[in-house]
């Protein structure tokens, strides 16, 4: 049990991310919600979570960017990052590059409750190979 | 028919021809080399000269006929012992002393040795041929008149530069030119300044004179300077020995023609821009309802398992009940939008009042909660209006719901009622993001989303100000708006007034 893990949860959404937010911590997670990726780079240097849900679809720079810019970074470099969206435009080139990025998951929220993600995430922490 | 090749045999013809010779339509007969006496005479022969068989036996041919040759008889039969054959023009006369022309065709019979024997006249009427050709000049005169009255084709003659040697009643028609004021132009002042700068009619009788033909279709000028559409064919007219003598020039007028065609691709670039706009509102209608759904199962999963502490559930249940107004809200849209497209929108009409209705609006909004605020700024005391009330609600919560969403947390949000002579209306203000001029135009086009920067993250699919429009219409009124960059917009509602009962 990763009780205490710390999760970044990227999601302009107010209600989904108090919806998810409220899930993992009854799985006993620590969440913090952030609106943006703006300064995602800044946060994970200044918080160090243990891991980061990125949203796709994001006012001012999209969820594959900011994970490109994490990983340029010397604190964002190994951290571990799930994709969570309901992105459903079209996805030729966009999953593959995530996954280049180092995207550990492709989630769809409408598939995906937080419980799932949670276990998800327990499950990622659990066997931290990147 | 060729020329008869000279046959190798040792006697003369038979004085009593073949049945097929008989038969022959030219005069066909035989003479002795040497004497030129008539040695067989055919039923053509003796057609063509008057004289019967026996009494052109035995005779001399020249005499006989009287014939006059285009060269001394001692060169042609120096011709026929070169070459065994020779053709050409006589004037001969028939048995009553009528002159004819003979086309004659001739061959040399030799004996084994090679010697001259006899010669084999084949001689046909050209005075025949010379009544079929003067038939055939009537014909073409007659095809003449029928051209120059032709109305529906301009049909012409140009010389191989290009200037108009003949003009039909279809040209005058069509061109406005009389054939006096035309005849001896160039046939390039029928087209547009610009088609003659791009040397469009040089090229098109260069390829009637490279092709045979030149076909094309496009806007020509009237003497009275309108264009229209021409359906174009000029076709190279070359004599026997190929040289260019000039063109034939067909031109009609389709403009009509054009005019439905470009009317019909109008209409198909219109359907296929619609077909695109609604691809693309299925992917923002289905996007629009992914959230609220994410939402719901979400909350369901986590009541199933009891995650949720008891005191947050009547705060998302309220949360919820927003979400599923915002889906439900959608699939009315959709709803309203079939009906609308297969015209199966009906009104409820009742006497209705703007205030009642506008007060009622913000009151729900109220109730959702957020940050905006919502007020009633502006009232007339009463509006009243003969319309389907749940449609003008709907109406004015979009309005409503669009100032919201495009104004900042906490922007505050005015509504007017009023009268103006004969309209009741309803405006909705907003200090929020305004629109564009440019903008303006798409505003009100149905699947159609502002392209800006913000829409990325503001929900919406393109179907609410369309609807609203089309029900103010459907109404007898209308659906303005009045906005400002960056400043904020104001939406107005306007509705043919009922005066109140006194």
């Amino acid at each position: 049990m990763a009780a205490g893990h710390h999760v970044f949860l990227v999601d302009d959404d107010a209600a989904l991310g108090e919806m998810y937010s409220l899930g993992l911590e009854a799985e006993g997670l620590r969440v913090t919600v952030l609106v943006d990726a703006m300064d995602l780079n800044e946060r994970v240097a200044a918080e160090d979570p243990d891991i980061v849900v990125l949203d796709w679809e994001l006012p001012g720079i999209r969820g594959d960017q900011a994970l490109e810019r994490l990983r340029r970074s010397d604190e964002g470099r190994g951290i571990p990052v799930l994709m969570l969206s309901n992105f459903s435009g079209t996805r030729n080139g966009v999953i593959d590059r995530v996954f280049a990025s180092g995207a550990i998951a492709w989630l769809e929220k409408v598939n995906t409750s937080p419980s799932q993600l949670a276990s998800k995430l327990r499950e990622v922490l659990a066997n931290p190979v990147v | 028919m060729t020329p008869h090749r000279p046959a190798k045999a040792t006697s003369g013809f038979s004085s009593e021809p073949h049945e097929l010779i008989d038969m022959a339509f030219d005069a066909m007969f035989t003479r002795s080399f040497d004497e030129r006496t008539i040695t067989s005479w055919n039923r053509g022969a003796e057609r063509l000269y008057g004289w019967t068989r026996t009494e052109a036996l035995g005779k001399r041919a020249t005499q006989l006929l009287c014939s006059e040759y285009p060269m001394p008889l001692e060169q042609i039969e120096e011709r026929l012992k070169a070459s065994g054959e020779w053709e050409g023009q006589v004037v001969q006369c028939h048995k009553s002393g009528r002159q004819i022309t003979v086309n004659c065709r001739w061959g040399l019979q030799t004996d084994s040795t090679g010697r001259p024997l006899a010669i084999l006249e084949i001689n046909s009427d050209l005075s025949l041929q010379r009544q079929t050709t003067a038939r055939l000049s009537s014909s073409e005169e007659r095809f003449g008149l029928l051209v120059s009255a032709v109305l529906e084709y301009a049909i012409f003659m140009l010389d191989p530069k290009g200037t108009i040697v003949s003009w039909n009643e279809g040209a005058q028609r069509i061109k406005g030119y009389r054939a006096d004021e035309i005849i001896g132009r160039h046939f390039s002042v029928f087209y547009a300044p610009e088609d003659r700068a791009a040397k469009k009619p040089t090229r098109a009788l260069q390829k009637a004179e490279r092709d045979g033909q030149f076909k094309g279709e496009g806007w020509r000028v009237r003497k009275d300077g309108t264009r229209f559409w021409a359906s174009v064919v000029i076709t190279a007219l070359r004599d026997e020995s190929g040289s260019l003598r000039g063109f034939a020039k067909v031109t009609r007028d389709i403009t009509d023609r054009h005019q439905e065609e470009e009317r019909l691709r109008d209409y198909a670039r219109e359907m296929t821009e619609l077909e695109r706009a609604k691809t693309h509102f299925l992917d923002l209608a289905a996007h629009e309802l992914r959230g609220p759904l994410t939402l719901i199962r979400g909350y369901n999963t986590m009541l199933e398992e009891g995650k949720l502490r008891p005191e947050r559930v009547p705060e998302i249940a309220k949360m919820l009940q927003g979400k599923l107004e915002q889906m439900n809200i959608l699939v009315e849209q959709m709803l309203d939008i079939s009906r609308l497209e297969s015209d199966r929108l009906e009104l409820n009409r009742e006497t209705v009042d703007l205030v009642e209705v506008v007060e009622e609006q913000i009151g729900k909004v109220r109730a959702i909660g957020g940050t905006n605020h919502i007020a009633l700024t502006g009232s007339a005391g009463s509006a009243i209006v003969n319309a389907d009330r749940a449609r003008i609600g709907t109406v004015i919560s979009n309005l409503i719901d669009n100032a919201i969403k495009y104004s900042p947390a906490g922007g505050e949000i005015g509504c007017i009622v009023g009268r103006d002579d004969s309209w009741a209306y309803v405006s909705v203000r907003d200090k929020g993001l305004g629109i564009a001029p440019e903008h303006i135009p798409l505003l009100f086009k149905r699947y159609t989303r502002l392209p800006t920067e913000a829409n990325k993250r503001i929900r919406g699919t393109g179907l609410a100000l369309y609807l609203c429009r089309e029900i103010a219409r459907r109404h007898g009124g209308e659906l303005t708006v009045n906005s400002k960059l960056a400043k904020g917009s104001e939406f107005t509602l306007k509705l043919p007034a009922v005066n109140e009962p006194a």
